[in-house]
């Protein structure tokens, strides 16, 4: 009886195995295989390598070379596919590939490496991809709410954020009293934050004598920005 | 008055004076803050006066926080007449502060046999020692672990390879005798090809006791969710614990992190979340049906089992694009949505498996010789399932009825009718049957899912991260039950993530089940309970080959073979 049942469910169905590799897999849509990435417009900015669970992606700034280098490794890839969902552009997608075994481990490894951008006053090149910066343009031309006047500022240059920091902390002091300004300019932008605190205590305008005692560093910026703006608008 | 008042009045009514506090965070949890003097008593009222299985057990060291290290028994209450079988259970949980000057505390154990685990790797990992706990050997670290350095430490950094010592393990030296022979196997254990040592101790041929050493595979996937990822990273993680059941561990994750961070996660992501977990119970008990044909010499059994569980296989990779590691949950809901085209034509998939199963299931369980090597081999009498917190198939193999899907519903599972299919032998073959009708209503359960989805977001993004927030989640995985504790960190960090799987609490109770079978018998057995020990040794990267172990050649094995396994 058994063993009749069993000649019956095995004829019925016949041969169930695939030829594979002889023969093509084939995978359903959306299979979530090899991240491919677009070198024609990734930004290297990194959204993939924060949410990459195994830390296979992974992204570096060579400050020498002047290059953003963008690295996936897919030894350690696990195929979720949180790199294409944090994508802003739409630059890396899972593809259908699956096989990916292979005899060296250079196989296994994409680079991407864009430019990074130049300081338009010191001349180093900082944190910021150049692509990055024309992605960021792109957005706030087709935003209708940014005034003309703040986008013919952006354009007008990059500074990198050292040299921005510094002209916020300049901008503060002339704004505080036209002392010592020269002297400001030569000096790197650290000491001028803790020169500018040192005055800022003895500065009526923010309470009284003596009493600003706050030591965080940003606190400091803060304030520097927003005198730096009143001041633009005075003038 | 509800029934969860209910229940605080009766401990605060009979226990009340060994109680320090009580906290209800959660409208289904009870914490009961005990001195530690005191944790014996209170555990044991819980454990047998208000019905309470021991779930997990989590120690952790909140030195930084309240220069203590604490711990705390979760019991599920389960066998109390205050609720009906069918009710939501509550969860209690018996908290207790441990100083650090002073590392030690009373073992449960002697009157709770189900915390012998957890009391050992609570020792081995942060280095609080349960006095009076009858078995004093390592449980999780490896044997060339130095002294005195315990991974679970906030000191301890997860990167971290401290110095190999010469290594010691003694199996059971009380069971050896004139007569009895001991029969080593493993370290790649037969049924499952996983690694484990077991030492059966056989007089004639009769198993007399059996020892084990595992954790092998400790990869320290507690110390990783805690020190590297952000709690949004640690999903994925979660669902390399186990290669079979890993979308049970990341959906428990999840559910716990959602529980501490109070986010309510939008109907339809439930409702996908069950149809995926359904998938996974699916395939694995398939694959359990076909080893259990596989050791019983009946391979015919297993090729057609493994043949009908590829279309499951294939259903999976049709809804969440891949076979096995589905990546589906993330805090908040799920990442793919199940279209109208893709529910369709899993529903075609599903007719056509169901039709191949029951064919396929007929035959195997109308065949006697298949029958007659699994009947009456193995049997976990009730009594011993109840006094070890056994969960899943092998619970309701012995006649116990517990599933965390009825007692603490999840997803959508308080929306779904199905039955809880229980055998009363609690031999091999009434587990077997528990997995082959679990299978049957598990396409029943899709089914309905598919049917009632409603529509709506897949996920939300209303949350607000809680610093020291606890939560607890559960889910009924085809082994039994899961459950992950967290504690939420700063700077999105998970500070705590115990992780209990559901093989942890059935492996104890195996030693049991050999007793008095034959040595052909154990490899059936241990495989009965469907062990995965990947999911049971979750945590540190280890070499076992390094320290002072020599290297066995083959001709050393022949002459130990000849020999009868004599040491």
């Amino acid at each position: 009886m058994t063993l009749k049942n069993i000649l019956k469910i095995i004829k019925e169905k016949g041969t169930v195995t695939l030829a594979y590799p002889f023969e093509p897999e084939e995978v359903p849509e959306d299979f979530r295989g090899k991240p491919i990435i677009n070198p024609d417009i990734c930004m290297g900015c990194g959204a993939c390598a924060n949410v990459c669970p195994p830390d296979a992606i992974m992204v570096f700034d060579d400050f020498e070379k002047g290059t953003k280098v963008w690295r996936i490794f897919y030894g350690r890839c696990i195929f979720c596919g949180r790199c294409e969902e944090a994508c802003p552009i739409g630059a890396i997608k899972q593809s259908e590939e699956f096989e990916l075994a292979s005899k060296s481990r250079e196989d296994l490894e994409s680079i991407v490496i864009t430019p990074l951008a130049k300081c338009d006053i010191c001349g180093r090149y900082f944190i910021i991809s150049e692509r990055e910066i024309k992605q960021a343009l792109e957005i706030t031309k087709a935003s209708k709410t940014i005034p003309p006047s703040i986008l013919e500022l952006i354009e007008n240059g990059v500074e990198c954020p050292t040299c921005k920091r510094k002209k916020t902390v300049l901008s503060f002091v002339r704004a505080l009293k036209p002392f010592e300004s020269e002297k400001l300019e030569s000096i790197p932008p650290a000491t001028a934050v803790n020169l500018v605190r040192e005055k800022l205590t003895f500065h009526s305008s923010l309470g009284k004598k003596g009493e600003y005692t706050n030591p965080r560093e940003d606190n400091i910026k803060g304030v520097g920005q927003n005198e730096g703006k009143t001041k633009e608008k005075s003038i | 008055m509800n029934k969860i008042s209910e229940l605080e009045d009766r401990i605060k009514r009979e226990i009340g004076n060994l109680i320090m506090n009580i906290e209800k965070p959660y409208p289904n949890q009870i914490y009961l803050h005990v001195k530690r003097s005191n944790l014996l008593e209170v555990c044991s009222y819980v454990f047998y006066k208000l019905g309470g299985f021991l779930s997990t057990m989590v120690g952790t060291d909140e030195r930084n926080l309240c220069s203590m290290f604490t711990l705390r028994y979760v019991f599920s209450i389960e066998d109390v007449d205050i609720y009906d079988s069918d009710d939501e259970k509550p969860w209690v949980i018996v908290s207790t502060e441990i100083p650090p000057d002073d590392p030690t505390f009373p073992s449960v154990t002697p009157k709770i046999p189900s915390a012998v685990w957890y009391e050992r790797e609570v020792r081995d990992l942060l280095g609080l020692e349960p006095v009076g706990h009858p078995d004093p050997r390592r449980l999780v670290l490896p044997d060339d672990w130095p002294e005195g350095v315990y991974p679970l430490r906030k000191e301890y950094k997860h990167d971290i390879r401290p110095p190999s010592i010469p290594e010691k393990y003694e199996f059971k030296p009380e069971t050896k005798g004139e007569k009895i022979i001991q029969v080593p196997i493993g370290p790649v254990h037969a049924a499952v090809d996983e690694p484990a040592q077991f030492r059966v101790f056989l007089d004639g041929e009769k198993v007399v006791d059996l020892d084990y050493r595992m954790f092998y595979i400790y990869r320290g996937i507690e110390k990783i969710s805690e020190s590297r990822l952000t709690y949004n990273q640690v999903p994925f993680i979660a669902e390399r614990i186990c290669g079979i059941c890993g979308n049970a561990h990341s959906c428990c994750y999840c559910q716990a992190v959602e529980q501490a961070m109070r986010i309510n996660v939008p109907e339809r992501a439930k409702y996908i979340r069950t149809i995926m977990l359904e998938i996974e119970r699916l395939h694995s008990h398939l694959l359990w049906l076909g080893i259990a044909c596989h050791l019983a010499a009946f391979d015919w059994g297993f090729m057609e089992f493994f043949k009908v569980r590829e279309i499951i296989m294939y259903l999976a990779e049709i809804l969440s694009g891949g076979r096995k590691t589905y990546g589906i949950n993330i805090i908040g809901g799920v990442r793919r949505d199940i279209t109208e085209k893709r529910a369709e034509k899993a529903l075609k998939m599903l007719n056509e498996f169901e039709e191949e199963y029951k064919k396929v299931l007929d035959t195997v369980v109308s065949t006697s010789t298949f029958i007659k090597r699994v009947k009456d081999v193995g049997v976990l009498p009730k009594e011993v399932a109840r006094k070890t917190s056994v969960v899943g198939p092998v619970a309701r193999g012995s006649g116990i009825k517990r599933d965390t899907r009825k007692d603490h519903p999840y997803a959508s599972y308080d929306e779904i009718d199905f039955k809880v299919p229980t055998y009363d032998d609690g031999d091999v073959l009434s587990r077997a049957l528990v997995r082959a009708e679990e299978a049957l209503e598990s396409i029943n359960i899709i089914r309905q899912a598919i049917e009632n989805m409603p529509s709506g977001p897949i996920i939300t993004d209303e949350k607000e991260y809680i610093n020291y927030a606890k939560g607890l989640g559960a889910v009924e995985a085809p082994r039994g039950e899961d459950v992950h504790f967290v504690i939420l960190g700063p700077l999105s960090k998970v500070y705590r993530h115990r992780i209990r799987a559901s093989t942890y609490n059935n492996w104890p109770v195996v030693p049991y089940m050999c007793r008095g079978y034959t040595l052909a018998d154990v490899p059936l057995i241990i495989a009965s309970i469907d062990p995965c020990y990947s999911c049971t040794e979750r945590v540190l990267l280890i070499d076992v080959k390094t320290g002072s172990r020599k290297n066995i050649s083959y001709d050393y094995l022949l002459n130990l073979c000849r020999k009868g396994g004599r040491l």
